[in-house]
């Protein structure tokens, strides 16, 4: 089926004027996740409650300023006009205008969740957050477990399928009844008035947490590493570990974890989701400066230490948490498959892991970009990411590849990628090393 | 004019034709310097002059845009941790990560310069306590106030016992006391012959603990000479300064209630 929305869109049409309405549910889904991505990832280049909280004007106004500027973003008009695009197969169903503006409402509700979870974070604790990462940890079960190919996984697909948004407003759309009207607008409405509930209460707090957020924050005492960077090391770790990509990279594996225990699946499957985590965490691989400011740069260039040792150090940092990311994967391979495909695992893993941060390094000296703790950050052109994640991913890919042939030459070939992947990061530190250390104003003024 | 130390002394800070544009801008402009060792040398002027442009060129922190510098006969150059090992900053700003507490700082700053674990511990704890920030150690440098971080950066510019000192405004923000100690410090490490070079805008301060200084206006030197040369000339160093820098002219404030 053809994935460009021209055709989605006529997929669509068709079916609503057969009276089916999976194409259209698929379509309104999909632009729900585009603007809550576009949200999320801080795309949207609105104005920020960090700015908005300076000017003189009341709460209603600045939530008004904050929604208006999300049109100051091309990325924002272009998922606009694909949102009103999208609208044009209900005039093929049997109640156009019912159709449509239950769709505009659910687009609404969906830009009020973006901006109240923009405002949440913020705002909350971090008990709330851990509740609201269990909550997201659950569903990933769930639509883990609703992927098995077992009778009972149909009833729950069934029910999942029966409580999206986008049905609300398909069924409006077809409605025979004014009871099937009455039911999808009144949910949501019902919907929309409690999102914009939570906004309306997160949003003028979160121009004063904003503020003071750092004092909510208490020193802890770290575990100490050995070595002349075990500080500094341990300092990047605990900075990465604030990234949410860091945390969402977390869903897949609890996907595949369960998708291992409950189906008859692949020995490969554990080797492909660690090469998947390794690869949505792209943001972090290839962005080690993100976090760094003006002063820090001007610290590195105090502190004796050379551009490859501090991206060693980064490396070793961000290592340490996408290592504990894969962890229950490896434990997947070794129950499934014993030693041998635990090695496997770690040898996937580790050249993953490697190619990431090979071709990471250097991006992070040539095209660093600003990140702030706790926000998706904003990442390249699509081209250029699937470019980084494909360079990246590649000796990882190789591995995988190769173990599926029966040749005997399979482990010359695994070890070949091993120790050219070695020695590809061995350049990258070296060569993305000496480059920070020219290039540090440069970067210095990117990340400003 | 500019050449501070006489004949026999050994200049540890040597500088000349030192440039830096940005853009149109010219921050600083053909500054000539020689600081011999073991000497407190200030460097005054005022706010947009150059005189933190001028730290960082002979940090190797700013590359220049023509001329050289070097410390203790070597060129100063970002890559060379030689010399990195051999100074101590303390830059404008502090350059401080706001997500690690003051001791860990100073962990961090200790085991990168060669430090053993235990060495690092016992010398930031003494530190702190001639500072007075024992009690802030685990504050995040982020929640920490002016002085505090002003402090850290001074702790983290001593302890590697350094045999040069770049102080960018050392005591902007700091108590009275603390002052005190650190000005105690700094002569002490001179007589040691550690060479301080520190940029300040109390003049008062710079008028009893250095022992030369220069004067820097719209990037340039103006006036280079000993501080007791002051005394002996009947002027003080605020005079000099007014004398070269000017003041603002006094604006009718009638609207604050003033007459």
């Amino acid at each position: 089926m053809a994935l460009s929305l021209p055709a989605l869109l006529s997929n669509a049409s068709e079916e609503l004027a057969g009276g089916q309405t999976r194409s259209m549910q698929q379509v309104l889904i999909g632009l729900c996740l585009v603007w809550l991505a576009v949200l999320a990832e801080g795309r949207d280049g609105s104005v920020t409650s960090e700015r908005l909280r300076r000017f003189p004007l009341d709460v209603p106004s600045l939530i008004a300023i904050r929604v208006l500027s999300l049109w100051l973003s091309p990325i924002v008009w272009m998922v606009t006009i694909a949102s009103l695009l999208s609208l044009l197969p209900f005039l093929y169903a049997r109640h156009p205008l019912l159709g449509i503006l239950a769709a505009l409402f659910l687009y609404a509700v969906t830009l009020g969740l973006g901006m109240s979870a923009s405002a949440l974070r913020v705002v909350c604790s971090t008990g709330a957050a851990v509740a609201v990462a269990a909550a997201l940890g659950i569903a990933a079960v769930l639509v883990g477990l609703a992927l098995v190919q077992h009778e009972w996984a149909a009833y729950l697909r069934a029910g999942l399928v029966m409580i999206n948004p986008a049905a609300l407003a398909t069924t409006a759309a077809m409605a025979t009844t004014p009871v099937d009207v009455a039911w999808p607008l009144g949910t949501l409405a019902l919907a929309g008035a409690a999102v914009w509930r939570v906004l309306l209460w997160a949003f003028p707090r979160s121009l004063e947490a904003g503020a003071t957020r750092s004092s909510v924050r208490r020193s802890r005492r770290a575990a100490w590493l050995p070595g002349r960077l075990g500080p500094l090391i341990r300092k990047e770790h605990r900075a990465v570990l604030r990234m949410p990509e860091l945390w969402m990279g977390l869903l897949p594996v609890v996907v595949a974890v369960v998708y291992s225990f409950t189906a008859l699946a692949s020995p490969t499957l554990p080797l492909l989701a660690v090469a998947l985590t390794c690869a949505l965490n792209l943001n972090l691989t290839s962005n080690s400066f993100g976090l760094d400011r003006p002063a820090a740069l001007t610290r590195y260039l105090i502190l004796p230490i050379r551009g490859r040792d501090l991206l060693l150090a980064k490396n070793v940092g961000l290592a340490g948490a996408l290592a504990m990311q894969v962890a229950p994967l490896l434990a997947v391979a070794a129950w499934q498959g014993g030693g041998g495909e635990l090695v496997g695992a770690l040898v996937v893993t580790g050249v993953s892991l490697l190619g990431h941060l090979a071709w990471g390094n250097i991006v992070s000296v040539f095209e660093p970009r600003r990140a702030e703790p706790y926000r998706f950050v904003q990442g390249p052109d699509p081209v250029t990411a699937l470019i980084n994640m494909a360079l990246g991913a590649a000796p990882g890919m190789g591995v995988i590849v190769s173990r599926l042939s029966a040749s005997p030459l399979v482990p010359v070939g695994i070890a070949a990628i091993v120790l050219g992947t070695i020695a590809w990061y061995y350049g990258s530190l070296r060569y993305a090393g000496a480059s920070f250390e020219r290039r540090v104003e440069i970067i210095s003024r990117r990340l400003a | 004019m500019d050449q501070v130390g006489g004949p026999q002394a050994v200049s540890v800070i040597d500088a000349h034709g030192l440039t830096k544009t940005f853009g149109a801008v010219t921050a600083v402009r053909n500054l000539t310097l020689q600081v011999p060792s073991g000497t407190i040398f200030a460097f005054v002027g005022p706010n947009g002059s150059g005189k933190s442009t001028t730290v960082k060129l002979l940090t190797g922190l700013l590359a220049p845009t023509a001329g050289e510098a070097r410390i203790a006969g070597r060129a100063v150059s970002a890559e060379d941790l030689a010399l990195r090992r051999a100074i101590g900053i303390l830059p404008e700003g502090n350059a401080l990560f706001p997500d690690l507490t003051i001791w860990e700082h100073l962990e961090l700053s200790g085991q990168l310069y060669g430090l053993t674990r235990q060495e690092t511990q016992a010398r930031a704890l003494q530190l702190l306590r001639h500072l007075d920030l024992e009690h802030g150690r685990g504050t995040l440098v982020d929640e920490a106030s002016f002085g505090m971080r002003k402090k850290c950066a001074l702790a983290m510019a001593l302890l590697h016992n350094p045999l040069v000192l770049f102080l960018d405004e050392p005591f902007e923000g700091i108590d009275p006391g603390s002052s005190r100690n650190i000005k105690d410090l700094l002569v002490a490490l001179a007589a040691r012959g550690v060479t301080v070079f520190l940029t300040s805008h109390i003049l008062e301060v710079v008028e009893r603990l250095a022992d030369r200084f220069a004067l820097i206006l719209g990037g340039e030197i103006v006036a280079c000479q000993r501080v007791s040369d002051l005394a002996q000339a009947g002027t003080t160093l605020e005079e000099l300064y007014l004398r070269h820098a000017g003041r603002p002219a006094a604006e009718d404030l009638s609207w604050l209630g003033l007459r």
